[in-house]
């Protein structure tokens, strides 16, 4: 059975679906996927239902690693920047689904992209 | 109202001066309203509390209290259905769920209703208890 392995992922990430609105009132929490179009967007990539769970990445990036067979995932909301084992991806406005066998995937803020160690040590 | 809890606000725990039975007696004589619901899922927060029950919160906030917590908070008193932190004094325990997930109703509560206590003895609160479990409202339902 092929699985999606988390292979580290930064603050402010969780497991978030649609929620559960309208109880507020009673003190319950709704929760839920922050950017929700993102999460019906991913889901409606890879053909779940629209607000199925999914993994909401917080502003420093994932990893993740294929492991035991083909994986298919898809990545929507703010632009970032991603790979697919060092080959860079596209990822336009509302998201894109990808698929992957047995390789290690990163996503990377924009902002955050990781330079080459010499050049990042002259940045200071 | 504000010169109420300016008067009760220097009555400390320790100055009510009294047993836990009368404090008791005197938290199930009253006829409490439901101010609010918030916090956590079914917590509810009772006005109608009598001047004589009337703290300032505890100094130090307690990190865990008890599923079903019956206490008080400056003027009001409240129950609170989840185990979670709390500054209020502890009285005791319903056995009664104001929120259950997969019961119907889910929520008890409303803002607005009238809400009266009666005391139990431990082996029909652990009856309750029981029964409350497997979704039963084991709370007597007025209707006005």
């Amino acid at each position: 059975m092929s699985k999606l392995v988390i292979a580290s992922i930064g603050p402010a990430s969780s497991v978030q679906d649609g929620g559960r609105p309208g109880s507020q009132r009673y003190g319950l929490v709704p929760s839920g996927a922050v950017d929700r179009l993102a999460l019906a967007a991913a889901n409606t990539l890879v053909g779940n239902e629209l607000f199925a769970a999914g993994v909401e990445i917080g502003p420093f990036g994932a990893a993740f690693t294929a492991r035991g067979g083909a994986v298919r995932i898809a990545l929507a909301g703010a632009s970032r920047n991603a790979d697919i084992a060092g080959r860079a991806i596209a990822i336009r406005y509302v998201g894109d689904a990808c698929r992957w066998r047995d390789a290690d995937a990163r996503l990377c803020p924009r902002r955050l992209v990781q330079l080459p160690r010499h050049r990042r040590r002259h940045r200071g | 109202m504000a010169a109420s809890m300016a008067s009760t606000s220097r009555t400390s725990p320790k100055t009510l001066n009294t047993t836990p039975d009368d404090v008791v007696a005197r938290h199930v004589a009253g006829n409490y309203r439901v101010a609010m619901i918030g916090f956590t899922p079914g917590w509810s927060y009772l006005s109608g509390l009598s001047d004589t029950l009337q703290m300032p919160r505890r100094q130090n906030p307690r990190l865990l209290t008890p599923a079903g917590t019956i206490s008080i908070g400056g003027v009001q008193t409240g129950v609170q259905c989840l185990a979670g932190p709390s500054g209020w004094h502890l009285l005791g325990q319903t056995a009664v769920r104001t929120y259950q997930l997969h019961r119907d109703p889910t929520f008890l509560l409303e803002p607005g209703d009238a809400i009266t206590f009666a005391s139990v003895d431990a082996k029909t609160f652990a009856e309750q208890d029981r029964a409350a479990e497997a979704g039963e409202i084991v709370a007597e339902l007025m209707t006005s």
